[in-house]
């Protein structure tokens, strides 16, 4: 990343606590069982005194933010609607009542997004999607499966062109997923993507490759070297024809590193990551019935050490660093 | 689910190996050019029972006149459709579809150099989801 990019004001907007960044993880179940995935699916649905404790954490924080941003990811969040409706339903009235602003997105497979769970998103202001595609429907099928082994990709499709057919204003951010076994007909199809959704701006697309996560099938998958993503992504975006963000990434920081960002798990445990959920340095406390936030707060300072002492070649992803002053036991 | 593989935030991941990555990061930092902190140390920092930042024991206030000011910003990029709010320091070509600001710097017509960097790291959605997700 490009370390010199972050300013001052900017860094400093990351631990203002007229923001608020809340991941919540409505439920940690889900409905498929990506080859890859290193989720464990062991926390079901957020319980009652977790959702309570949310809404009244939002209760507490009225007056003084200016804005709260809510990020809906899972497991699969549209296997807990309800909660998804429910808290944001909540937010709303209080962003309404103080005044701040409230934005919102998720994270979802796209299998349950149908137009009926597509609106009630919108109503409760989620207009912002991310959904992954594993490439062509043959592709995407071995990989992305139902955990009864069925393919997903015929259902979103399907969901993604009704969301095209939508008059709504919204995000869908298509996450292209490639590997080095398949990434020339990733190219192809992204072509058909880019035929499909290219004309409709509500659409944006990124490529990633499929990488070893820490889940049980992490051995079969193929290391990605660093210049060979540059130059698939390229070509990806050049046989595709989809139009190539701008400086992609350039000085991304993640939302681990910043301060005023915290993932509340759907057992009312806090992180910093939505990736090392299993891992103790990314178990950083607790939210309480009352909305009382209780937390390690050496952990904490590890995740936003890149960001407060300007170590910025590790603000895009803190977690070795988070790791290695665990294992010094003192920063 | 695959999450983010470029942050390779990798949670099975063996500890040696993580710390052979940061090892391989510190050793390709050496082109990067490091802005200053506007803060000082990690340990100064905790975050309290409601959520909020404390740095040496207090929140930091919103920025001067923040919400005039969010507002001239708004009117400064009618243009931008980005896919979340954003706030770049020029936000060239920043296609946002929500609230998007100029930073107070841009605003005030400080340093171009780093603020042209934040446009191109806030052009992204500032959601936690953003492209750091499955």
């Amino acid at each position: 990343m490009s370390a010199a990019m972050i300013s001052q004001s900017e860094q400093l907007r990351h631990f203002r606590s007229n923001y608020l960044n809340l991941i919540l993880l409505p439920t940690e179940s889900c409905n498929f069982r990506c080859t890859y995935c290193y989720e464990t699916f062991e926390h079901k649905k957020m319980p009652r005194h977790v959702v309570t404790g949310i809404k009244s954490l939002i209760d507490q924080r009225g007056d003084d933010l200016d804005e709260l941003e809510i990020s809906w990811f899972g497991g699969e969040p549209l296997l807990a609607l309800d909660v998804v409706t429910e808290i944001s339903r909540h937010a709303l009235d209080v962003a309404k009542a103080e005044g701040f602003t409230f934005r919102s997105g998720m994270t979802t497979n796209g299998y349950f997004l149908n137009q009926e769970r597509f609106s009630q998103c919108l109503d409760h202001k989620i207009d912002f999607f991310q959904i992954s595609l594993d490439g062509n429907p043959d592709d995407h099928n071995a990989s992305r499966k139902l955990a009864s082994g069925e393919g997903t990709f015929d259902r979103i499709w399907s969901n993604l062109t009704a969301m095209k057919d939508s008059s709504a204003e919204f995000v869908a951010l298509l996450r292209l997923h490639y590997t080095m076994e398949n990434f020339i007909s990733v190219g192809q199809f992204a072509r058909r993507v880019r035929d499909v959704f290219g004309d409709d701006r509500r659409f944006r697309y990124f490529f990633r490759h499929i990488a070893r996560l820490g889940g049980p099938n992490d051995e079969s998958i193929s290391i990605v070297s660093d210049q060979d993503q540059k130059e698939i992504e390229a070509h990806l975006w050049d046989a595709s024809g989809l139009s190539r963000p701008p400086d992609e990434d350039e000085s991304y920081v993640c939302y681990a590193a910043k301060g005023n960002s915290l993932v509340i798990r759907s057992t009312g445990r806090l992180a910093k990551c939505t990736v090392a959920l299993n891992d103790s340095c990314n178990d950083i406390g607790w939210i309480s019935e009352e909305g009382e936030i209780r937390v390690d707060q050496k952990k904490y300072q590890r995740w936003i050490a890149p960001l407060v002492e300007a170590d910025w070649d590790n603000v895009a992803c803190p977690l070795p660093s988070v790791v290695q002053a665990e294992l010094e036991g003192a920063r | 689910m695959s999450r983010d593989p470029k942050r390779e935030g990798d949670a099975g991941v063996s500890r040696r190996g993580l710390l052979g990555k940061a090892a391989l990061a510190v050793g390709a930092a050496t082109s990067a050019v490091a802005a200053r902190s506007a803060l000082a140390r990690s340990s100064d920092v905790v975050i309290d029972s409601a959520g909020r930042v404390l740095i040496d024991g207090a929140a930091l206030p919103p920025p001067e006149d923040g919400l005039k000011e969010a507002r001239v910003r708004n009117r400064d990029n009618t243009s931008c459709t980005n896919s979340g709010g954003c706030g770049g320091g020029t936000n060239t070509g920043c296609n946002n579809t929500k609230g998007c600001v100029k930073s107070p710097t841009a605003v005030r017509g400080n340093d171009m150099r780093q603020s042209t960097g934040t446009g191109a790291k806030t052009n992204t959605n500032t959601s936690g989801g953003g492209k750091s997700r499955k």
